[in-house]
């Protein structure tokens, strides 16, 4: 396998505002995250000469080519919460092998035309035997925080106070950002205080549920300097996932999806110490206490340590490793396929010194990742890792 | 000598009793949770009588009820796959009347007899249909016994020293169609009901049939719909100058499990029985049916894990009688969030998946020994194909590795608990738990399982497995 670090160019991207976009279609918001993107790049839509979308509920690459009207080669792609990064993954290989030289990458999801409050489902699509109920997502999660508590010795009470510390610093980034779906600051008090969704995990622990698309515009990395100076290079993008039927071993704290597909990234990027070399991470807080357990399978923190981190401030964006600088999942919001896309967005407006309060801006910002989880049960999960870097040239 | 190799009861968790709020009545009534029916409780008595006997012996199964969940589809066959028994065994259910618990038990001696078949397990069970508030409603009760008939080394010595007597009188009944059972006039029936009339005349014949006389006696068990036919019935068949022990009825700690009554109060007997006892059973129902039997000296041998006592003294008060509406279906409630409808489920899908979801078969791995429950084709370990051996999971414990309270999947007794838990000789596997406090959920928490019917939609009664605690 070979890295195809630096091959790649990221020259324009686009994104909805998330939220509760009820007069809004999917196609709507495609439309609008990709001519965002195509006005960045200085880029005609005609100049297109492939596609990848992501999009759970959807068929066929006609998700975008119907909307946009366009007559290139367009593949959907599905990987539950990480589609939007493995469309992205399979846009930037197509490039990076020279097959096409101006890609579109997409990725939308319309979560509140289901009709139910909270999330629809959470069992595999198609017939069943339905005999027992899908496990909910707040619950998969809850059982990783009851296990982390039991494994590293803290109570529950303690570490839903460290998590309540990673969804007040959340709330404090999307209150600075004009896209985001939840834009309130909350209290630590608040947060402990808000109704349980699965024990030990309440309201606030767990991210929007919105509607949202998102874009970027890629070609080879000889040619970025055409479209901008201050295109974004790829380091790497890829995925990982992992055979499910359950393992003994599996410590359900951690997820070996995210440690597979961390050891690949840092090596095809060239990254030996994560904590000290990356500047910024847009992680998969789809729940708050993935956060804290995702700063551990990234190498962020030690095992068992990442509470101390996070009750620390190291992980805020006055600290030495800022995450979630846009409000994550939790606050920008969670359209399932095209989250992935989402978190490439914050990195490339900060490592381009554009993002679109200067109050979030992160100083000094030159190495980028993005961590995306995707799927309903442990050990097969998708994890998607992308790392970006400002343009040297 | 054909009689009962083993025996087991089954009492559901929860009661309705003094102290449960909305309660008027005196007495404590046992009765099923929301995802108990004659089926699952049939099942529960049968795994309590069964124990670690080999399944592949057994021939038959007879299951007796009046309130089964099908009208049309067989129960017997679906408790037989819970079982994990034979595919060709002979299953029947007898069905329709009161009296089925005891007719079923003459069916199975009958066949063992005949030599159609070494062992014939009798399953006997009722989930009780009454108006709340009735006059009713307090006597009745849910519940379920298993008997295993067979020739050689018995408990008990039946043989086929009974009598019986059909008789058309209305004491309690339910037309097809109708959700309530109905009952006459108390008076009617203590004067003329089966209780009054054909057991007396069955108990008479049969003391007749084998040479006994009411003195050689050592204990009578009467089901009787209620306490006070119970007693009346007895001062006549074994009055205070006798010694003739009678069998405790349960009326006021259980309540009367109908099909179930006879065979419950039965095993409650060979539960606290001694070598050489002789009993006399009585039932009643659209009649009476007499038996007699013989205590052996192998009666302490076939103890089942969990006494028909320990279950009754381990019982959970519901707080409220809307909980027991709620939970008999009585009302509908609304969810505090709007949800999906679910889905129905997929005939084709619960084939392909009847083993590992009836009959709950795990595999092990020939070439690496991992087990995984349920069962898969590919090793994870090895990524071996096709080379594993699949067996019954059902009879294991298991340890809660992790677990979650989940407050949005609907439910009637919110939140519900998932809970992974690491099972004995290997194996781990995601179910839900229930007959639990929420709040007692522990990691570490011993656990069993419990087979329950896990039905979303009304078109399909629906069957899987949980967790429950493990009884101590």
């Amino acid at each position: 396998m070979v890295s195809i670090a630096d091959r790649v160019a990221v020259i324009g991207m686009g994104c909805t505002k998330f939220g509760e976009r009820w007069d809004q279609s999917g196609d709507d918001m495609l439309i609008d995250a990709c001519y965002e993107a195509f006005e960045d790049a200085k880029v005609e839509p005609e100049a297109i000469q492939a596609g990848w979308v992501a999009v759970t509920v959807g068929l066929q690459g006609a998700v975008l080519g119907e909307p946009l009207k366009l007559r290139v080669p367009i593949t959907r792609v599905e990987n539950a919460c990480a589609g939007g990064t493995d469309a992205f993954r399979n846009g930037c290989y197509a490039v990076a092998l020279g097959v096409y030289d101006v890609v579109l990458v997409a990725g939308v999801e319309k979560m509140k035309d289901m009709g139910v409050s909270g999330l629809a489902g959470a069992t595999k699509p198609g017939p069943s035997s339905e005999v027992q109920p899908g496990l909910q997502p707040p619950s998969l999660f809850a059982m990783r925080a009851l296990r982390y508590c039991h494994q590293y010795g803290y109570s529950v009470e303690q570490l839903k106070r460290t998590l309540a510390n990673i969804v007040v610093e959340s709330h404090d980034s999307g209150y600075l950002n004009p896209r985001a779906h939840f834009r309130r600051r909350l209290t630590i008090e608040q947060v402990l205080n808000a109704p349980l969704i699965a024990y030990p995990l309440g309201l606030f622990d767990c991210c929007a549920v919105s509607d949202g698309a998102a874009a970027a515009i890629i070609v080879p990395r000889e040619m970025a300097k055409k479209y901008r100076d201050d295109y974004i290079s790829v380091k790497t993008t890829n995925i990982g996932t992992g055979p499910g039927a359950t393992r003994m071993q599996d410590d359900f704290i951690h997820f070996d999806e995210n440690r597979f597909t961390a050891a690949q990234a840092y090596r095809d990027a060239g990254i030996k110490n994560p904590r000290e070399e990356v500047d910024l991470a847009v992680v998969h807080d789809c729940f708050s206490v993935n956060q804290l357990i995702t700063m551990e399978d990234l190498g962020f923190s030690q095992e068992g340590k990442a509470p101390e981190d996070v009750d620390s401030g190291f992980f805020t964006k006055q600290g030495g490793l800022p995450i979630n600088t846009d409000g994550g999942l939790k606050c920008f919001g969670h359209p399932t396929a095209a989250s992935g896309l989402r978190m490439i967005y914050e990195i490339y407006k900060q490592l381009q010194g554009k993002p679109e309060l200067p109050e979030r801006q992160i100083k000094d910002a030159k190495t980028g990742l993005t961590h995306n989880l995707g799927g309903l049960n442990p050990g097969s999960l998708t994890c998607g890792i992308s790392v970006f870097a400002r343009s040297e040239d | 000598m054909v009689g009962i190799i083993r025996y087991g009861s089954y009492v559901p968790l929860y009661r309705l009793g003094p102290g449960t709020h909305g309660w008027t009545w005196p007495t404590t009534r046992a009765v099923a949770n929301y995802d108990e029916d004659s089926i699952t409780m049939g099942v529960a008595a049968a795994n309590n009588c069964l124990g670690e006997l080999d399944r592949n012996t057994i021939d038959a199964v007879f299951f007796a009820t009046t309130t089964p969940p099908y009208l049309e589809k067989q129960c017997a066959s679906i408790i037989a796959e819970a079982l994990d028994l034979r595919d060709d065994i002979y299953t029947l259910d007898i069905c329709n009347c009161l009296r089925s618990g005891t007719m079923a038990l003459k069916a199975a001696i009958d066949t063992v007899k005949a030599g159609t078949a070494k062992q014939v397990l009798v399953v006997a069970a009722d989930n009780r249909q009454v108006m709340p508030q009735s006059p009713l409603e307090p006597t009745l009760g849910d519940g379920a016994a298993a008997i295993l008939v067979g020739d050689g080394k018995v408990v008990a010595e039946l043989d086929s020293n009974y009598e019986t007597m059909n008789y058309e009188f209305f004491d309690t009944w339910r037309v097809s169609g109708h959700r309530f059972v109905n009952s006459s006039e108390d008076r009617l029936r203590r004067e003329a009901g089966g209780v009054a009339r054909a057991v007396p005349q069955v108990y008479g014949n049969l003391l007749k049939r084998c040479g006994l006389s009411p003195g050689d006696l050592s204990r009578i068990i009467l089901s009787a719909p209620n306490q006070v036919e119970h007693r009346g019935m007895m001062a006549q068949l074994a009055p205070e100058s006798d010694h003739t022990k009678v069998q405790e009825s349960l009326y006021t700690q259980l309540g009367n499990t109908g099909t179930a009554m006879a065979l419950m109060m039965l095993v409650d007997a060979l539960e606290s029985g001694n070598p050489g006892e002789r009993i006399v059973l009585l039932n009643h129902g659209n009649g009476a049916d007499a038996w007699f039997l013989t205590v052996t000296k192998e009666i302490a041998r076939a103890r089942s894990k969990q006494s028909l006592r320990r279950q009754l003294e381990r019982g959970k008060l519901l707080e409220e009688y809307f909980t027991y509406l709620l939970y008999r279906g009585f009302v509908e409630v609304g969810g505090a969030r709007s949800r999906p409808a679910a889905n129905e489920p997929s005939p084709s899908v619960l084939w392909r998946e009847r083993d590992k979801n009836l009959r709950l078969h795990g595999s092990r791995c020939r070439r690496c020994g991992d087990v995984q429950l349920p069962p898969q084709r590919i090793c994870v370990e090895c990524h071996s194909k096709d080379d594993v051996e699949t067996y019954r999971f059902s009879s294991r414990k298991g340890v809660v590795f992790t677990y979650s309270l989940d407050v949005l999947t609907p439910n009637p007794n919110p939140p519900v608990p998932f809970v992974w838990a690491d099972i004995e000789g290997g194996g781990k596997i995601m179910l839900t738990m229930t007959d639990v406090d929420a709040t007692e959920v522990r990691i570490g928490m011993p656990v069993e399982f419990s087979f329950r019917n896990v039905s979303g939609t009304p078109t399909i009664e629906n069957y899987y497995w949980k967790f429950v605690p493990c009884i101590e």
